[in-house]
């Protein structure tokens, strides 16, 4: 094929005005402004704003958390979904239930975010029910489930937006990959049922969807408007505090910014290369 | 056996009710007045939400069409350009590091890259507008529509426009009367994926539109910042609404999302 | 690697050129403003803003206001002057950095063509001569202020020069439930008996509110206000909010969540107040307990009261950016907002409430029978009872100080 054809140049032009520049350009001004190279407020060259940084261990533990957060939705989508296609693969395949089951992809991220507030937190619904049960009698007997120290209801909230993803993942790959019939092979072999499960089905899934679990973790180390609504005050996720840095209060705290930015973007950027690089098969969104 | 069987169900039961649950809520949190701690229903149900967010100043209505105007427009020109532009890729000898390339934007989360691409569309005129937050959730969906359909442009594909030519077939003829048909029922796809990604957008739209674009989801976090929970219901419903609908319509439309 | 770094050095250089384009704008303090603009008469400039749409960034979180400004406001201004009020929330912080922004990309032709803001904003954005002006002389109904009342002339010590018109005026309060707090308590001492006493029942917000609240502890701390007059003093403020801290740190664990996490906004903790869970609010603004009471949202017994150290009083005001594309509408509707007529319905309860900020000595006789014709509020302090207390804002380095040090030394120690 012939490189001049129109149709190359123009898809390769979309290709860098639409993902390539911004990117270049986005972390170059960040990084630019991190150094005090422009800025309204900046100087000329200087390390001060990284130093200022990491000053205090503030920022490794944003991301540390934000990545303890992406993990632990993350392992419990997996096992609940893994489950579901396991032992349901064929009630969710059709019927109410393949419905119902893919409820949480029409809810946008901060939608989701406001209901489990409304539903989790001290005065919301579930506290309710339990004073009408006498469970508890004030409200302040209620656990904290939102804003709370365990980020209970960030994790919930992350587990109910991504829970349908994999089911749907799991149950697809459970027909594709023919688990069916290996299982049905062990088991005339002698397998039990406990060992087929263990040995042959979740290998499989886990294997299979490997490039998908990373993928999702690079997307919800990011994660915005539910550690906005659901989280504490500190730590922060890694969005959120560059949020914070960049429009709020303290204009000098806006190179810290960008510093942050600069930080997550590399470490993105790198997971990402590491994950498509060690997949030989191409991964399919 | 059948004990099991009981566990399984009330399971699966369980299930289905979280997943229920928070449509009923906000539908009925919308339609409430009064809800204090510790009634479970509110004391007062009324159409006065809806009539006042709807009719009367609280211009709600006028969100919900910029929020479809702007996920229309971004559905179209990601799944159109992406479609394009993916055969390029496929294609190409470098299609790894291009495809690498392509991944990168749509993995950063939107509200830290648009922060950093903030300067740059305020030069170019491109806040506080529509044509501004068009263009920035592009940044994102175009990706997503690349990569999407990459995996389309295969062997097969190829070797069936090549035996079009062989056997004395025009491009275009090959691309309407072989690709186009098995591509269409993925285009669609496409297209609903890339109206959810930007109908679902928050972080990267409040920064760039400012404030000045309300699309529902800014609506939402304006009510919540108020602590006006039955208007921030009313517009989660708006913002369930369509993707139930796209949902109970053709389920195919919706499940291959990612984001 | 090498290609990449020359890429950023241009990419830096570029911007720096884009930065450096307008550092002479706005020439300080000049009592007369000689943009070309500024020489229309006020016809003129009433003639050319018909028609306009004027934007409008300010903070959205008071419900009862905002549905005063789109139900009332909004059409009204529509039908006098022919202007399109357009409102875009944003709180202080963020009008800051958004006017930095287009400063930062020289931008000529502005997002927004007013702003609400005082104090630590009006000072943050004057660092880097964000607004335009001044511009106060040019508004007709400026006669019915006093710009020499020291309430007004000085945002947080600040002189606002003109570049700021006066929009309300607030004192802060704290508010509690008389029927379940018998003593409300009044000094740090008395908050400290009744936090161990009554633990999870208090928190303050991470806004503006909250660190006002600290503020008053400063003064407190500082023993009165007088000792924190002036510009900003480091060797004092270490001193004195050290104590602060400490008294914080050592009391938070009786806070509201164990003082783990602290509410976003006032709004939230005006929400935790009405359902119980946290005994005090505090609010700008002698109204506030009438407003919440009407609402439904207060239970009756709320009652308003001044901490010991005083009510800090300020002035909130609107100032046109820099690069506002409708200098013209937003004069036209400044100008209208500082009216008598426009203040007295604002300060009503049953709209935004707060206290006007005219001269009363200045007002016409029927004028005056209309103001003192408003609804008294019934539950809380009346304005008198609270101004009598009333004392001055530190300067804004206390605020911007304080809401950082909170952060760094008592949220995000363990």
């Amino acid at each position: 094929m012939s490189k001049q054809k129109p149709i190359h140049i123009i898809s390769f032009l979309l290709l860098f005005v639409f993902a390539i520049l911004p990117l270049i350009l986005g972390f170059g001004f960040a990084l630019a402004y991190s150094f005090g190279l422009i800025g309204g407020l900046n100087q000329g060259f200087t390390l001060d704003n990284w130093s200022a940084l990491f000053e205090n261990n503030d920022v490794v533990i944003s991301f540390l958390y934000s990545g303890w957060l992406a993990i632990a939705s993350l392992t419990l989508s997996v096992v609940i979904s893994m489950a579901i296609a396991i032992f349901f693969h064929k009630k969710f395949s059709k019927g109410i239930y393949s419905y119902l089951v893919y409820m949480p992809l029409a809810f946008p991220s901060i939608v989701a975010a406001f209901f489990f507030a409304q539903f989790l937190g001290n005065s919301g619904i579930l506290s309710r029910i339990c004073y009408q049960l006498g469970i508890i009698d004030n409200i302040q007997s209620f656990p904290n489930l939102v804003n709370d120290q365990y980020s209970f209801g960030i994790i919930v909230a992350q587990f109910f937006l991504s829970l349908p993803f994999f089911t749907l993942l799991y149950t697809g790959l459970y027909q594709t990959e023919r688990i069916d019939d290996y299982t049905q092979l062990a088991n005339s072999l002698g397998a039990k049922n406990r060992q087929s499960i263990f040995r042959i089905s979740i290998p499989i899934l886990l294997k299979k969807s490997f490039p998908n679990i990373v993928m999702y973790f690079i997307f919800k180390i990011g994660a915005y408007e539910v550690p906005l609504l659901l989280g504490r005050s500190t730590p922060e996720t890694v969005s959120v505090l560059a949020v914070r840095k960049l429009q709020k209060f303290n204009l000098y705290d806006i190179p810290q910014g960008y510093a942050v930015a600069v930080i997550y973007t590399i470490i993105i950027l790198s997971l990402l290369m590491l994950v498509l690089k060690t997949n030989k098969n191409e991964y399919d969104i | 056996m059948s004990t099991t069987f009981k566990k399984r169900n009330i399971l699966l039961w369980l299930l289905a009710i979280s997943f229920i649950t928070p449509i009923i809520t906000l539908f009925f949190l919308s339609f409430s007045k009064n809800w204090r701690f510790p009634a479970i229903l509110p004391q007062q149900f009324t159409f006065e939400n809806w009539s006042y967010l709807f009719f009367s100043g609280g211009n709600i209505a006028p969100s919900f069409l910029i929020s479809l105007v702007i996920a229309l427009s971004v559905a179209l020109f990601a799944t159109l350009l992406g479609f394009i532009t993916s055969k390029y890729i496929a294609y190409h000898k470098y299609r790894k590091k291009l495809l690498m390339l392509t991944y990168f934007p749509f993995a950063l989360s939107p509200v830290i890259f648009a922060l950093c691409l903030k300067y740059y569309f305020i030069k170019m005129s491109l806040t506080g507008n529509v044509q501004g937050i068009i263009l920035a959730q592009l940044i994102i969906a175009f990706p997503y529509s690349v990569i999407f359909f990459t995996g389309f442009w295969n062997q097969r594909i190829k070797q069936y426009e090549d035996l079009v030519s062989t056997l004395g077939g025009t491009t275009s003829y090959a691309f309407r009367k072989i690709v186009m048909p098995i591509a269409k029922s993925l285009i669609l796809v496409c297209f609903f994926q890339c109206f959810l990604i930007s109908w679902f957008e928050f972080g990267l739209t409040s920064i760039i539109g400012y404030g000045k674009v309300e699309t529902l989801t800014i609506k939402v976090y304006q009510f919540i910042t108020e602590a006006n929970i039955f208007y921030a219901a009313l517009s989660c419903c708006l913002l369930i609404l369509p993707p139930v609908i796209l949902l109970w319509f053709n389920k195919k439309f919706i499940i291959q999302q990612a984001k | 690697m090498l290609k990449l770094k020359t890429l950023f050095s241009a990419l830096a250089i570029l911007s720096l050129i884009a930065c450096n384009n307008d550092k002479k704008t706005s020439s300080g303090s000049a009592d007369i403003n000689n943009d070309p603009m500024m020489q229309q008469s006020w016809e003129q400039i009433t003639q050319k803003a018909k028609g306009t749409t004027v934007t409008w960034m300010k903070y959205a979180g008071d419900k009862k206001s905002n549905k005063y400004i789109d139900d009332v406001l909004v059409p009204k201004i529509n039908e006098k002057f022919g202007i399109t009020l357009k409102i875009i929330p944003g709180q202080g912080p963020s009008i800051v950095s958004s006017i930095m922004s287009e400063k930062e990309a020289s931008v000529e032709k502005g997002q927004t063509d007013m702003v609400w803001i005082n104090g630590e904003t009006f000072f943050q954005i004057q660092q880097f001569q964000g607004l335009f002006g001044p511009i106060d002389y040019k508004l007709p109904n400026s006669k019915f202020i006093n710009y020499e009342d020291p309430i007004i002339k000085y945002d947080f010590q600040q002189e606002i020069n003109g570049y700021e018109a006066p929009w309300g005026k607030a004192s802060f309060i704290a508010l509690t439930d008389g029927e379940k707090v018998k003593n409300p308590p009044v000094s740090m001492q008395d908050f400290e008996a009744y936090w161990k006493a009554n633990p999870g029942k208090f928190t303050l917000s991470l806004d503006f509110t909250g660190y006002t609240l600290l503020k008053t502890w400063l003064i407190e701390l500082a023993g009165g206000s007088e000792n924190l007059n002036g510009d900003f003093d480091q060797k004092k403020y270490d001193k004195l909010s050290n104590q602060l801290w400490d008294f914080i740190n050592r009391n938070k664990k009786y806070f509201w969540k164990k003082g783990e996490t602290f509410p976003e906004s006032a709004v939230t903790i005006a929400q935790l107040y009405a359902t119980g869970e946290v005994n005090f609010g505090f609010s700008f603004g002698f109204t506030a307990v009438d407003k919440g009471i009407k609402e439904g949202l207060f239970p009756k017994t709320t009652i308003g009261y001044v901490l010991k150290p005083g009510s800090i009083h300020n002035t909130s005001y609107l100032a046109v950016p820099f690069n506002a594309t409708n200098k013209e509408g937003a004069l036209v509707v400044i100008n209208y907002l500082i009216s008598p007529e426009a203040q007295i319905e604002k300060s009503d309860i049953n709209n935004s409430g707060g206290t006007p900020i005219f001269d009363v000595t200045k007002l016409t006789p029927e004028m005056k029978a209309k103001y003192d014709a408003l609804e008294k509020p019934k539950y809380g302090m009346t304005e008198q009872e609270v101004l009598a207390k009333a004392i001055v804002e530190p300067h804004s380095m206390y605020m911007i100080k304080v809401a950082e040090d909170f952060r760094k030394k008592v949220i995000e120690k363990k």
